[in-house]
């Protein structure tokens, strides 16, 4: 399966705008992007980043092993959103330099602790994680109808006349 | 970059791989939508949707670029003579061809970069920008009309680029209720009217222009107008003064769209 | 005024009905709708406009056309997805949900 990421330039500049405010004692912020889906040809998915769902100050958790760490409630917010509005969730943190981010160890056994959690609201739903760089962009997804874990093969962003509108991964 | 391309290395290095990768769906393929593909082809994009479910005749013959008499005796499909167009340009090419009302195939547009409107009717257009709304897709639709008046006739014309988050074109005035009703109740006979290469040519050009503007970054100072006007007698276009109207509102219709499928 | 309760009662006819917008205007989606057509009974799903849509009153697209049935057929995008719609107009949006239904699928019965 491939996996193409769209997103307008203005949704973007907005994440990026909301992880760029300081926390009084996170290194990082982090957020979670709501996402329509929808099939592509040839059993390919298309997810679509609608808004952006800040984490509030109030629910870090004041953790020095790790840039942030959200707490319970911050992630009960993104539930109840999932589930009121029938939307995908991609969980978004931003790697602080230019060009193709790659994702941690850390980030990968943290999400896998609370992104399956998403299909206990949105069972049919495939959610996951974004990680933005300063001009770039890396996601994985976890698909319902499938063991392994997906990498996102295609990013788009919708009204940048820029070198990177459109790249493959 | 290869020296097909050399002459438009100003696109920048990457525009050789973003046309390559760009889907680029072209709905009506007559007047405008084979100038479109023409130039398309040429500029280097590789992978096409054509999507008309009709056939030549006689009087698209007038306009529609790289068609022949043989296609109009023939009754050819108007997909196949672009497909043999845009192939003779640049045999790499791969097109897609959908021979039938583009709703019928909704779901193989979803994948494009940006979905080109050379059609005739107003709901067509509604249906095509509710559609890219949808599935955050850049439209770009060209549209042009000839009037009687006082002192003979009048060419006018129009390229509406409708991005998500940007001014539709029930904001713009351009679709309005009155249109869709008048238009429905000739039972979408929208067929017929004056049409001819010259007016075609010039917007679609335009329309390709503000493609490459939204794929490729030759200059950072551009902005993408949301509607050009093209006054066919005098020969000029220019962003509509409806902008100055309405530039400081947001788009009314499809502000709060649900973006996706919602039948998942 | 609230459509829900006229929802819930076309719930009768297509057990997920529910209110679903398209840029503003409102649907009510019926999924496996039964569609009694002379002596067979179909099951499609179904999309009632039950105001303007068109240049139509209210109106009613299938996710198939109906062979046979209905004159004019035409072909739509509404959500994302192919709709198809007959010819038949004038049926007030004034009437209930119900009645908006039965009428539009009188023509292919």
């Amino acid at each position: 399966m491939k996996i193409e990421f769209r997103i307008t330039s203005q949704l973007l500049k907005k994440i990026h705008e909301q992880l760029s405010i300081p926390h009084p004692f996170a290194a990082e912020r982090v957020g979670f992007i709501s996402c329509g889906i929808a099939k592509l040809p040839e059993n390919n998915l298309l997810v679509l980043g609608e808004s952006f769902l800040s984490v509030k100050d109030a629910d870090y958790i004041n953790n020095p092993n790790f840039g942030a760490m959200m707490n319970s409630s911050a992630i009960r917010k993104a539930l109840q959103f999932s589930y009121k509005h029938r939307r995908a969730i991609f969980h978004v943190h931003r790697h602080e330099h230019k060009g193709i981010p790659q994702f941690s160890s850390i980030d990968l056994r943290e999400s896998a602790k609370f992104i399956p959690n998403f299909w206990n609201v949105q069972p049919n739903l495939p959610h996951g994680i974004i990680v933005v760089s300063h001009d770039s962009m890396a996601g994985l997804c976890w698909h319902p109808n499938h063991d392994e874990l997906i990498s996102i093969d295609q990013f788009s962003i919708i009204q940048q006349a820029a070198s990177k509108a459109r790249w493959i991964a | 970059m290869n020296e097909r391309s050399i002459r438009q290395s100003f696109l920048g290095k990457e525009s050789n791989n973003i046309f390559s990768i760009s889907p680029i769906a072209i709905i009506g393929l007559c007047g405008g939508g084979s100038h479109i593909a023409q130039q398309l082809a040429h500029l280097g994009f590789e992978n096409l949707l054509l999507v008309d479910f009709d056939i030549v005749e006689p009087p698209n013959l007038n306009r529609m670029i790289g068609s022949t008499p043989f296609d109009a005796a023939n009754r050819e499909l108007k997909t196949d003579v672009i497909e043999r167009l845009v192939k003779s340009i640049n045999p790499n090419i791969k097109v897609t061809k959908i021979s039938c009302r583009w709703q019928e195939s909704g779901d193989l547009l979803r994948n494009c970069a940006a979905i080109m409107g050379c059609v005739d009717s107003f709901w067509e257009r509604n249906e095509l920008e509710s559609f890219c709304r949808r599935f955050l897709i850049p439209y770009i639709d060209i549209g042009m009309d000839v009037h009687e008046s006082k002192t003979g006739f009048s060419i006018s014309g129009q390229i509406i680029t409708s991005l998500p988050n940007s001014l539709c074109m029930k904001c713009l005035g351009y679709i309005t209720d009155k249109r869709l009703t008048e238009e429905i109740n000739n039972y979408g006979n929208v067929g017929g009217k004056p049409q001819v290469v010259w007016p075609n040519g010039t917007l679609a050009s335009i329309a390709v222009g503000q493609l490459i503007r939204l794929l490729t970054p030759w200059n950072s100072q551009i902005n993408i107008s949301p509607m050009i006007e093209y006054d066919g007698n005098r020969q000029v276009t220019m962003d509509s003064p409806k902008l100055a109207i309405f530039a400081k509102y947001s788009c009314a219709h499809y502000g709060n769209i649900s973006l996706g499928d919602p039948f998942w | 005024m609230s459509l829900q309760p006229q929802i819930d009662s076309l719930r009768s006819l297509s057990p997920d009905a529910s209110l679903i917008a398209d840029a503003g205007i409102d649907y009510i989606y019926l999924p496996k709708l039964r569609v009694k057509t002379g002596n067979d009974t179909q099951t499609v799903d179904a999309l009632l406009c039950p105001a303007k849509h068109s240049g139509y009153t209210t109106r009613l697209f299938l996710e198939k056309p109906i062979q046979k049935r209905g004159k004019n057929w035409s072909v739509h995008s509404i959500l994302g997805r192919t709709w198809h719609t007959w010819s038949w107009n004038n049926v007030p949006e004034n009437l209930s949900l119900m009645q908006i239904l039965s009428a539009h699928m009188r023509p292919l019965l």
